[in-house]
């Protein structure tokens, strides 16, 4: 019943609401990016993707030595991938890659969380992993177990392919480095290949500018009539403030 | 002078009315975030930017242990504990100095704090009074470092906090070589070889990002809103009362005051005709040509009596003249066309059946869409727009003492978040406290949209509605109880498509002192036991008022079945609970309850072959030493002294609606406690008096006894009750059934106390 009354009000306020209707078509088209001002069609330029693992191991690989002292590697793999994330492995990283050291971002692990953490240290971690970069890399350790994975978000495929690749050997030169002696050093053996993918350009779906516009022109409709409600009471009141 | 400066016609008085709310909001709101000075006239911008850094420091032997193949368990757990050690001595005061000269800030200015991250007891990482009195200390200061020790690698988290982002990463740069500073003098001081000290090492430069955006415009916004409804309302009552004033003391206000509308006429042709006279004035003072105010007035006057709602034009006539055909077309509900209590129907039986608050979109978004602030939107969006298009279904507003008590609440818990916004917003809770609006928000708008849209004759309807699915809800959980197997939430999942993610409910589960998990539809056995004490009363009422055999059976089932049901959750407060509906409705109903004491007993036979176990199990726990032993009183107990520091430092008016909530602190166990410390005592008593203006409105119709209204007034009073006592048993409001069922009883009772009967259909013309 009130919606017979909101009908009848739109079908007497008819004219407003047929503006409504160049507004919702204006909309769909500044989202459908067919108009030559307007923010455009919105869209996501291609991406490349990259992946690998590795493990770290002693120079006899533990899967074939029972009696190697394996506890502690999980742990030296946490504590590497905290290394990766210093500015002279991301240089090094980068000068590997071909790139520029400032388009490179290693987003650093996180402290591991028993307890909720303050809202300082979660704020900050969310802003800084958010900082702009065009080539973004993330070494993590799969604690206990040995393993470290190195994802890549670059700007194409071949270069998220040369920074996987760079970030692999990286991890070699620092446990080469930092081995007290050649005879008690780790090793880091990849598990398979770089895998690398193309994320194709997408541009937004025609779908989301016929929803933009069909949303646009019920918000008129509404505004119509929440105005043709403000009117009346105003001229309730005016009636009213006359009378008396 | 002022008579000559005031705005003549009623449109510009109120068009300056808004403007001065406006010009007053604005002022507040820049006041806000800028500080003004009148001598010199100056407004200078708040420092209110907050900016993070972060760092990471290793730990390791002076001979690395990273890659060395020989490395033991033994040497990490040794090195992690002294990280931990290293953590703490980082965030004291000698370091502190440290990192403050050499990041060039006073040292006074600097607070610093390390977290505990290891891996104790609950008890031990939980918030105690004087570790929250540190934290509230701290974050007054204008720098903060704090210090996260890695519970399982010899690392540590470096954060600090400063007004900008340079001084932030510079305060996280200074932490490792103040602490190698430190430890270099503590060396040369004790005389022990300074090589074989711990390494430090920090792998990268701190990283710095702003971590309060937005916050300017979120303050801004807040006060803005919030001193223009407020002047707005003083305005509007200063009005009444002066016309009310004016009218009272002159000797023909009684003839100036239109004692009756005017009945719509039946056809265009009659309204043209009513309208004639009028005609020219009123269009000339709408259009404001060349007529005198007087004129106008004189002109409007002129219409014997004028068309109800200021309807002029024939195309409003014509609407009005739809809207009633259709309104006399529109029965009460259940028997209506009208959508919107359809729309509230819909809406509690989501509330009584569905676990919407552990539903949401699976999207990613911003804010949490559970299934109730999904549905809500459309409930409000027909309202308002019912409203806005008026006629004769449109809801109508009718102010109550419950109005005012609920508007009290969130005036008290919006002064809270304005108050204390700049606060809120240094400890970086503001998001936080904002986004708990959207709930308060939707707790006022169903009360709102019930209160204005419900006739009065479809109270009992409804009333009996709510029994129903009080009825079905507590099936439900004797169902849980009896076999493991949660029906709400098995249904929601099958039912619902699958861009919803509904959560789980462990049935079977137990807690920490073996009590079963039923909840029903709720998340917590408490919201279960809530919503059927406050579905309660309704039974009892029935039981009391039915003459017939057949309603009393079935009532007094009813009063079985949820009684059994709130037991099956085997919580203590399945006891309290419904206690207080008996104590309620017998502080009312004396006789009438001691009647229904032979009823009683079969009642509770039929109980206890409905729930095995569940009763002996509660009482149980009520025993001395178990009340005395258990976590579930111990933890409530100790949440007085925990919560000491933030209400003594926030007395008035709390630290900020919605601030105070895990997992960043405590869960209190109690809403008038937690209402204590966000909201202080101004929130307390508004949130008692809202409570107190449901049980006093409904004092009139309990005592007038008519059954109807009486019925409506007594649950309603129950329900309030209810929330009373839950608020002393758990953070009640945090759990949205409850809030919503206890606000769709007193919007049923606001219906019955603001219309009066015999006006029940004239009143569908007078909008």
């Amino acid at each position: 019943m009130e919606l017979l009354t909101i009908v009848g009000v739109i079908s007497q306020r008819r004219f407003a609401v047929a503006l409504g209707l160049p507004f919702a078509v204006l909309v769909g088209l500044l989202l459908a990016g067919m108009l030559p001002f307007g923010p455009g069609p919105a869209t996501t330029p291609g991406r490349g993707l990259a992946e690998t693992r590795v493990l770290l191991d002693h120079r006899t690989p533990i899967v074939a030595d029972l009696g190697a002292i394996s506890d502690t590697l999980g742990t030296q793999a946490a504590l590497l991938a905290e290394v990766m994330g210093g500015d002279t492995t991301r240089d090094a990283i980068a000068r590997g890659a071909g790139i520029r050291p400032a388009d490179l971002l290693i987003r650093r692990p996180q402290v591991a969380q028993l307890f909720a953490p303050g809202l300082l240290s979660q704020r900050t971690t969310e802003a800084v992993a958010d900082l702009p970069a065009a080539s973004v890399i993330a070494i993590t350790a799969a604690s206990p177990i040995p393993v470290l994975t190195i994802d890549v978000n670059a700007p194409t495929r071949d270069i998220a392919q040369r920074i996987a690749t760079a970030a692999r050997e990286m991890l070699r030169t620092v446990m080469a480095e930092r081995a007290p002696t050649r005879g008690r050093a780790l090793v880091v053996r990849p598990l398979g290949a770089v895998r690398a993918v193309a994320l194709p350009a997408s541009t937004r779906s025609p779908l989301v500018a016929v929803a933009a516009a069909l949303f646009a022109f019920v918000f008129w409709v509404c505004s119509v009539v929440v105005l043709h409600g403000v009117l009346r009471v105003w001229r309730q009141a005016s009636a009213a403030a006359a009378t008396a | 002078m002022t008579q000559h400066l005031a705005p003549k016609t009623p449109e510009r008085r109120v068009i300056a009315g808004i403007a001065l709310c406006a010009a007053l909001a604005f002022v507040a709101a820049v006041a806000s975030v800028s500080s003004i000075s009148v001598l010199p006239p100056r407004i200078e911008a708040r420092q209110l930017e907050i900016a993070g850094a972060s760092a990471r420091v290793l730990v390791d032997y002076p001979r690395p242990l990273l890659s060395d193949r020989l490395a033991t368990g033994g040497d990490y757990r040794t090195l992690q504990k002294r990280a931990v050690l290293l953590g703490n001595i980082m965030a004291s005061r000698p370091v502190r100095e440290i990192v403050a000269r050499r990041a060039g800030i006073d040292a006074r200015q600097i607070s610093s704090t390390a977290r505990v991250t290891a891996a104790v007891q609950d008890a031990f990482s939980d918030t105690v009074s004087e570790r929250r009195a540190t934290e509230i200390r701290i974050s007054a200061s204008r720098y903060e470092l704090e210090v996260q020790p890695d519970p399982i690698i010899p690392s540590v988290g470096v954060y600090a906090r400063a007004p900008t982002v340079a001084q932030a990463v510079r305060i996280a740069n200074a932490a490792v070589p103040a602490m190698r500073d430190y430890l270099g003098a503590v060396a040369r001081r004790e005389g022990s070889d300074p090589r074989s000290q711990v390494v430090l090492e920090q792998p990268g430069t701190a990283r710095g990002a702003l971590i309060n955006g937005g916050a300017r415009v979120e303050i801004f916004g807040l006060t803005f809103v919030f001193v223009f409804v407020l002047v707005a309302f003083a305005l509007l009552l200063g009005t009444k009362l002066r016309r009310g004033f004016a009218l009272g003391g002159s000797p023909s206000a009684a003839a100036r005051v239109p004692t009756q509308r005017a009945p719509l006429p039946q056809t265009v042709r009659e309204a043209r005709r009513r309208r004639r006279p009028a005609v020219a004035p009123a269009f000339a003072q709408r259009l404001r040509i060349g007529v005198t105010p007087a004129l106008a007035v004189a002109g409007a006057s002129a219409s014997a009596v004028p068309l109800p709602g200021g309807l002029r034009r024939t195309s409003d006539v014509r609407l009005a003249l739809l809207s009633r055909r259709a309104a006399l077309k529109a029965g009460d509900w259940p028997r209506t066309t009208r959508a919107l209590p359809w729309m509230l129907a819909g809406m509690m039986g989501i509330v009584w059946l569905v676990p919407f608050n552990e539903i949401q979109l699976s999207y990613s978004l911003p804010i949490d869409l559970k299934l109730d602030r999904l549905v809500l939107p459309f409930l409000v969006a027909t309202w308002a727009l019912a409203l806005a298009a008026g006629g004769a279904g449109a809801p109508r507003v009718r102010l109550t003492w419950i109005h005012l008590g609920i508007g009290g609440v969130a005036v008290a818990y919006l002064l809270s978040l304005v108050v204390g916004a700049r606060n809120l917003n240094q400890t970086l809770e503001l998001d936080t406290s904002v986004k708990q609006l959207t709930l308060l928000t939707a707790y006022i708008s169903l009360f709102v949209i019930v209160a204005s849209s419900v006739r009065r004759t479809e109270v009992s309807a409804f009333l009996r509605y709510t029994l129903v699915l009080a009825a079905i809800c507590a099936i439900g959980t004797i169902w849980e109880y009896r076999f493991a197997y949660n029906v709400f939430y098995s249904a929601s999942q099958a039912l619902l498509p699958g861009v919803f993610t509904v959560g789980e409910a462990e049935s079977s589960a137990v807690d920490a002192i073996g009590r079963r998990l039923v909840r029903g539809p709720g998340a917590v056995p408490l919201e279960a036991v809530t919503m059927l004490a406050m579905g309660l009363p309704i039974a009892i009422v029935g039981l009391m008022q039915s003459k017939v055999t057949r309603a009393r059976v079935l009532y007094g089932l009813a009063v079985a079945i949820i009684f059994a049901a709130t037991l099956s959750t085997e919580r203590k407060s399945a006891l309290l609970a419904p206690l207080s509906v008996f104590v309620t409705l017998a502080y009312f109903r004396r006789r009438e309850l001691m009647r229904l004491a032979p009823l009683g007993v079969g009642i509770g036979v039929m109980m206890l072959a409905l729930t095995p176990g569940a009763a002996q199990s509660v009482v149980g726990q009520l025993g001395g030493e178990q009340l005395d032993s258990v976590a579930t009183v111990s933890d409530r107990t100790s949440d007085y002294d925990a919560v000491r520091p933030d209400v003594l430092s926030h007395l008035a008016f709390g630290r900020g609606f919605g601030s105070f909530k895990p997992p960043v602190h405590r869960v209190l166990d109690m809403e008038l406690l937690g209402t204590l410390v966000q909201v202080g005592i101004v929130g307390l008593m508004a949130y008692l008096l809202m409570i107190a203006s449901v049980v006093g409105v409904a004092r009139r119709p309990i005592r007038e006894r008519t059954p109807r209204d009486a019925a409506v007034a007594l649950s309603a009073a129950g329900a309030a009750v209810v929330l009373l006592v839950v608020s002393t048993l758990f953070d009640v409001m945090s759990f949205p059934h409850c809030p919503y069922i206890a606000l769709w009883m007193a919007g049923l009772l606001a219906v019955v106390v603001s219309r009066p009967p015999e006006s029940e259909s004239e009143a569908a013309w007078s909008s």
